[in-house]
């Protein structure tokens, strides 16, 4: 683990071209340190590793397994809506028969100005974890061998493709749980930030104005920070500056419509990221007007561009 | 009035008031402008009046520009559509040290390297050209009819993404508003998210 880390810092820290070549043995090394992971392959201006949460797994028993991405400071790679330019991270799957490999889960994206453009991503270290669940008997395997050839962009200032082809050997263990990986509370701490179910208290509605989307949110208390993450590519202008308007019982959101909606939406879709950093996911009616005008009423008084 | 018409009444004003504001874009007249192309030639889009002119946004070290030219997509575009007497401009805005500037010279290779077949490339090192198209992505796309109004903006075709295999099962937005146009039809898809790498405009 310590020399995991230790390598993800210098990836961070220099880029002379002598510190570079010692990169490239430093995966193999980590390889050595600790099981639950895959060689991780370096790519332009970062690495990506497919790992696991346990060392290994049973039959029927569902586990995670993820794309662990760590880039160059300034680097980053995409969300699954990437905003105004860009492409998020695919991937394919090559596992034993039987085995099922849910959809990669996108953790809360960050906003990032490229020229006049925003696009939405992740900086740093992401990690996209998928949930997979073995077939219901593995004979008589000792172990198996999952798959993932991933393709994605990295950009900073200029943009450059990925590929990797990554594997990873897990045993097979029968009757006794596997052991956590040591990438256990990683995965751990992934899965409670993903964003979450709007609770269901909460009330929302969106009213058209001009060129601008308000979109109202009640969730009891006053809230001075919001950001909006469109799920739809063509809703919300994604350069455009969010403001927030604080209300006692939550806020309002001012959203600039896309040039390119030429027809109006029955509901905008996304993520709602609150100051306490927790992200939901929202799905908010688009409608003439407040449906009960009087439980909600801005103050109006801006807190935030 | 009864109190049902006139919400009614209401309900379909406010329906035309909202429509009017989503009302706009395509159709409107594109902004003439005057630029020089890589052997020294000016052209304007007043001269092409008569023509259908593409506008081809241009970065070739883009992935996503890669992906149309490296497949030879790109080219057989620029052959088909000029072999039928539109007019196509590739349109460099990277400023110079940014990504995709080429000098005239570095740029007459590549066109042959690649076997490009653009009428002309427009050199745009200040961005002008670019922002008065509002140019977002490399690629990014625009058609202008004969009459000089804008028929299409945006992406190249509906697959955002650098994979080469994608443009075989891509619907093109170009060529599809070309033909349409061409057919007498209203354009069907005239407006799309240009999607690719951003501009690279002088900061």
């Amino acid at each position: 683990m310590r020399t995991c880390t230790c390598w993800s810092h210098i990836l961070r820290s220099d880029r002379t071209p002598a510190r570079h070549r010692a990169l490239l043995l430093i995966p193999f090394v980590c390889l050595l340190a600790m099981a639950g992971n895959a060689p991780a392959a370096v790519g332009p201006h970062g690495t990506v590793d497919l790992i696991t949460d346990e060392t290994a797994i049973q039959p029927a028993r569902s586990f995670w397994a993820g794309l662990h991405f760590h880039l160059e400071k300034g680097w980053h790679i995409y969300w699954i809506n990437p905003g105004d330019s860009g492409e998020p991270p695919k991937v394919q799957w090559t596992l034993p028969v039987g085995f099922h490999a849910g959809t990669l889960n996108w953790p809360t994206p960050r906003r990032i100005q490229d020229h006049s453009l925003v696009d939405y991503g992740y900086e740093d270290e992401v990690l996209l974890p998928a949930q997979i669940q073995p077939a219901a008997s593995l004979g008589a395997a000792h172990e198996v061998q999952l798959r993932a050839t991933v393709k994605w962009l990295v950009c900073r200032e200029i943009c450059l493709p990925g590929r990797a082809d990554l594997n990873l050997m897990l045993p097979v263990v029968k009757g006794v749980r596997g052991k956590p990986s040591a990438w256990r509370s990683l995965f751990a701490k992934t899965r409670a930030s993903l964003p979450r179910p709007a609770p269901n208290s909460w009330r929302l509605f969106v009213t058209f104005e001009g060129q601008k989307f308000l979109l109202n949110v009640d969730t009891g208390k006053p809230e001075t920070v919001a950001i909006f993450f469109p799920s739809e590519p063509n809703q919300v202008e994604n350069a455009a500056p969010q403001k927030v308007y604080s209300s006692p019982r939550g806020f309002q959101l001012e959203l600039r419509k896309s040039d390119l909606l030429l027809k109006p939406v029955q509901r905008l879709a996304g993520l709602l990221v609150l100051g306490s950093g927790r992200s939901y996911v929202i799905q908010a009616p688009v409608g003439a007007s407040d449906p009960k005008k009087d439980s909600l009423n801005p103050s109006r008084e801006r807190v935030k561009r | 009035m009864t109190r049902m018409t006139e919400r009614f009444a209401m309900t379909m004003m406010l329906g035309l008031m909202t429509l009017a504001a989503w009302a706009l874009q395509p159709g409107s007249p594109a902004a003439d402008f005057t630029a020089q192309d890589t052997h020294g030639k000016t052209h304007t889009l007043a001269e092409c009046r008569g023509k259908y002119v593409v506008l081809e946004w241009h970065n070739r070290e883009c992935p996503f520009t890669h992906k149309h030219y490296a497949s030879g997509n790109m080219q057989r575009l620029q052959r088909e559509w000029t072999s039928k007497g539109v007019v196509w401009f590739t349109v460099i805005s990277s400023a110079p040290g940014q990504q995709g500037y080429m000098t005239a010279d570095q740029e007459n290779s590549y066109l042959q390297e690649v076997k490009a077949a653009p009428t002309a490339v427009l050199l745009d090192p200040a961005g002008q050209l670019g922002h008065l198209y509002g140019a977002k992505t490399t690629p990014h796309m625009f058609v202008i009819s004969p009459t000089g109004l804008l028929i299409y903006d945006g992406g190249i075709d509906d697959k955002a993404t650098t994979d080469e295999a994608d443009i075989a099962i891509a619907h093109n937005y170009v060529s599809a508003a070309l033909e349409d146009a061409l057919a007498g039809k209203p354009v069907g898809t005239p407006v799309s998210r240009p999607y690719g790498c951003s501009v690279k405009y002088a900061h």
